[in-house]
């Protein structure tokens, strides 16, 4: 279902599960999931339903991307139980407790895979990670994503069962052993100039490279653009190494602080991290979102599944109109039977490979999809 | 003012939509197009931005590092240029090949430094008639082995001069308590450097047909009428001792017979790694390797023993310092 302004609510498919639903997914423009009024709607529609909403920088349904709309996925699960929890986040720093109270919270027989939507400013998207992977029972996979706000970085909203509020964090744990999950994340950037050490930095904090302001370094490849901070920023991520061997992670900016010379990451930039900037390939970019998809067959069922897309904004903002390819990517491999939805974020959370422990990204298109046999 | 931002979509328009009316859809339709236009743009502006910066910043950064390689090479080449002087000083305090023949005219010496200055080092004296030879293997190789060998040479020289002692045993007990004396390697101490030497030193007696050797790890080997005899050193090192008055060298007595062919040697040969599959070369193949050439002359196992080298290191850089000296009982 999506509502746009002109058109109100719209139904894209012809069932109507109805009092059957038992999760439903709402993702949409802030000012319009911060709106009551289609809370109520959703409520009323779905009276039974686990009703989960986040604030975007983009919507995502079938292999259309929108502005200003508001997606809704509902889904029955005919095998599979569904607890869903939350819990607010009052400071950053709090944020690997976080993820430790949520999997304590969701810790449980047949667990077997848990959704995550955070809010996406107020938190350290790698801690909460941290704290899930060290706390959730082994062999449970995570995926999800940060909330957004457009290119604004203003504020980002999650809300579960109620209207979306800010500094939220809220996850599905899927209980059962009737469901495939499958998930993939590839980014499609490319590295370019010098490799940089990271000299100064806090948690996510970033202050210095090779001794200089990383913001200045920033502001000097922005030029005219670097009014448009934070969302300029995006242009040029930086791709991160934490040691010599390991594969590169990468981090996009979340706010500046001209005050103290500091930008503020997504995910922890430790120092003596070698990091490099990254820049985009439009091709590149639509070829990861199509490798992404290919990941999501290995353990993921074949037809009839829901893929729920998360995008980073930093593609969106650089692909511009061209920005639907990478979902037109995706459609093509899961096939005409795949129901999509998604939206564009400012994280995205995910295991690399197969059997490896989730991960915070940024810049990537990150794939989750689900299907009960 | 114009309608669009880009000039490309202008263009376009005069060229092909001239003097058609653009309908409100058909302008709303160009109206994206310019907005991808100026997108599109904008992107190519930055990107090719980023291009020249991260170009500049490379090229900044090539200068720093070409004048950071001038300046090591320059301060290496005055630190190689202190090693050769410092080669020259070793050369002038140890022994001389042309000494050494002309003390022990049937005999050869193979000497390779693995750096400038060596770590091995030959040792020669006569005194009240023996002639006193040591192969001697201090540990490290390069500038502190140097530093090494001529401490050690000091040592040897005085055990002789200046105490009067000819017995190997008795010499490398005073070797040992002289070093371990110089460099305060006393028990406990651990403030002291933790270096040593392996060594073969044998006097030789020819008058009375009679060979003395004592030995810290490095054996002797004679090869007489088609049979290579091991004589084995004690197993403990000089210096680097936990407690010097417990242990002290053993002396052993060898007699000679004429056409004897003696071999002592540092463990840098047989350690060279090289081959067809880059091992070392070992003991079993070094003393194959002197059984193949002991009936040659001194000089002429010397070509063997340095071509055989070469050929087994081949391209691989050489381990350590390599000494071998033999002496052909006349």
């Amino acid at each position: 279902m999506l509502w746009t302004a002109s058109s109100g609510f719209k139904h894209i498919t012809t069932s109507e599960l109805g009092q059957n639903a038992n999760l439903v997914l709402a993702f949409g423009a802030r000012a319009v999931v911060e709106d009551s009024a289609h809370f109520t709607a959703l409520k009323n529609k779905y009276p039974n339903a686990q009703i989960l909403l986040a604030s975007t920088a983009g919507e995502i349904q079938n292999d259309e991307v929108f502005d200003d709309s508001l997606c809704v996925t509902a889904i029955a699960f005919e095998k599979t139980v569904l607890k869903a929890v939350s819990l607010s986040i009052d400071d950053s720093k709090d944020s690997y407790e976080a993820g430790v109270a949520l999997a304590k919270m969701l810790n449980g027989e047949n667990l077997c895979h848990v959704f995550l939507l955070s809010d996406g400013l107020h938190v350290n998207g790698s801690e909460i990670v941290k704290g899930l992977n060290n706390n959730i029972k082994k062999g449970v996979s995570c995926t999800g994503g940060l909330a957004g706000d457009a290119s604004a970085f203003t504020k980002t909203l999650v809300g579960l069962n109620a209207v979306p509020e800010e500094r939220l964090i809220v996850a599905v744990g899927f209980y059962g052993s009737n469901l495939k999950v499958g998930y993939g994340s590839i980014g499609g950037w490319d590295n370019f100039g010098a490799e940089r050490l990271v000299t100064r930095s806090a948690g996510n904090v970033l202050y210095e490279l090779d001794g200089q302001s990383a913001l200045d370094l920033y502001k000097m490849y922005l030029g005219e653009k670097a009014k448009e901070l934070p969302s300029s920023a995006l242009m040029f991520p930086l791709g991160i190494k934490f040691d010599e061997d390991s594969d590169t992670i990468v981090r996009t900016i979340l706010s500046v602080d001209e005050e103290n010379n500091s930008m503020t990451f997504a995910g922890d930039i430790p120092e003596g991290c070698y990091v490099r900037l990254m820049k985009a390939n439009f091709d590149r970019l639509v070829d990861g979102a199509n490798l992404a998809a290919e990941h999501t067959k290995v353990n993921g069922a074949s037809t009839n599944q829901l893929a729920i897309l998360i995008s980073c904004v930093g593609r969106k903002l650089i692909m511009g109109q061209r920005i639907e390819e990478e979902v037109e990517a995706v459609k093509n491999v899961l096939g005409e039977s795949a129901t999509i939805t998604g939206f564009y974020s400012y994280g995205e959370i995910s295991p690399v490979v197969e059997s490896s422990k989730c991960e915070l990204h940024n810049q990537t298109m990150t794939i989750t999809t689900l299907a009960e046999f | 003012m114009s309608a669009f931002k880009t000039k490309l979509l202008e263009r376009q328009i005069r060229k092909y939509l001239n003097g058609f009316t653009i309908s409100d859809p058909m302008s709303k339709f160009l109206k994206t197009v310019d907005e991808a236009y100026s997108h599109y743009e904008a992107n190519w502006v930055l990107m090719e931005r980023s291009l020249d910066l991260s170009s500049s910043e490379l090229m900044d950064a090539k200068a720093k590092i070409s004048k950071a390689y001038q300046e090591i090479n320059e301060k290496n080449e005055d630190l190689t240029s202190s090693i050769h002087y410092a080669k020259l000083i070793q050369e002038a305090v140890l022994p001389s090949e042309e000494r050494f023949h002309a003390l022990v005219p049937n005999s050869f010496v193979f000497h390779r430094s693995r750096d400038i200055v060596s770590g091995d080092f030959y040792w020669l004296q006569e005194y009240n008639g023996k002639t006193l030879i040591a192969a001697v293997d201090c540990t490290g190789h390069g500038v502190p082995g140097a530093f090494m060998s001529i401490i050690g040479n000091n040592h040897l020289n005085a055990a002789v001069r200046e105490v009067g002692l000819t017995t190997p045993a008795l010499i490398l007990d005073y070797l040992n308590n002289g070093l371990t004396e110089t460099l305060k390697q006393k028990t406990g101490d651990t403030m002291g450097i933790k270096d040593g030497m392996d060594i073969a030193l044998i006097s030789l007696d020819f008058a009375q047909m009679q060979l003395e050797y004592a030995g810290a790890y490095n054996p002797l080997y004679i090869i007489r009428d088609g049979q290579l005899l091991e004589t084995k050193g004690d197993k403990f090192p000089i210096g680097l001792s936990i407690d010097n008055s417990l242990r002290k060298f053993s002396n052993q007595e060898v007699r000679l017979k004429s056409g004897d062919m003696i071999y002592i040697f540092s463990d840098g040969y047989p350690d060279q790694f090289g081959g067809p599959h880059g091992k070392k070369f070992k003991y079993d193949n070094f003393r194959d390797l002197l059984f193949s050439i002991h009936r040659l002359s001194p000089s002429e196992q010397l070509k063997q023993i340095s071509s055989r080298f070469q050929e087994w290191k081949g391209n691989l850089v050489q381990l350590d310092d390599t000494l071998v000296i033999g002496v052909l009982v006349p």
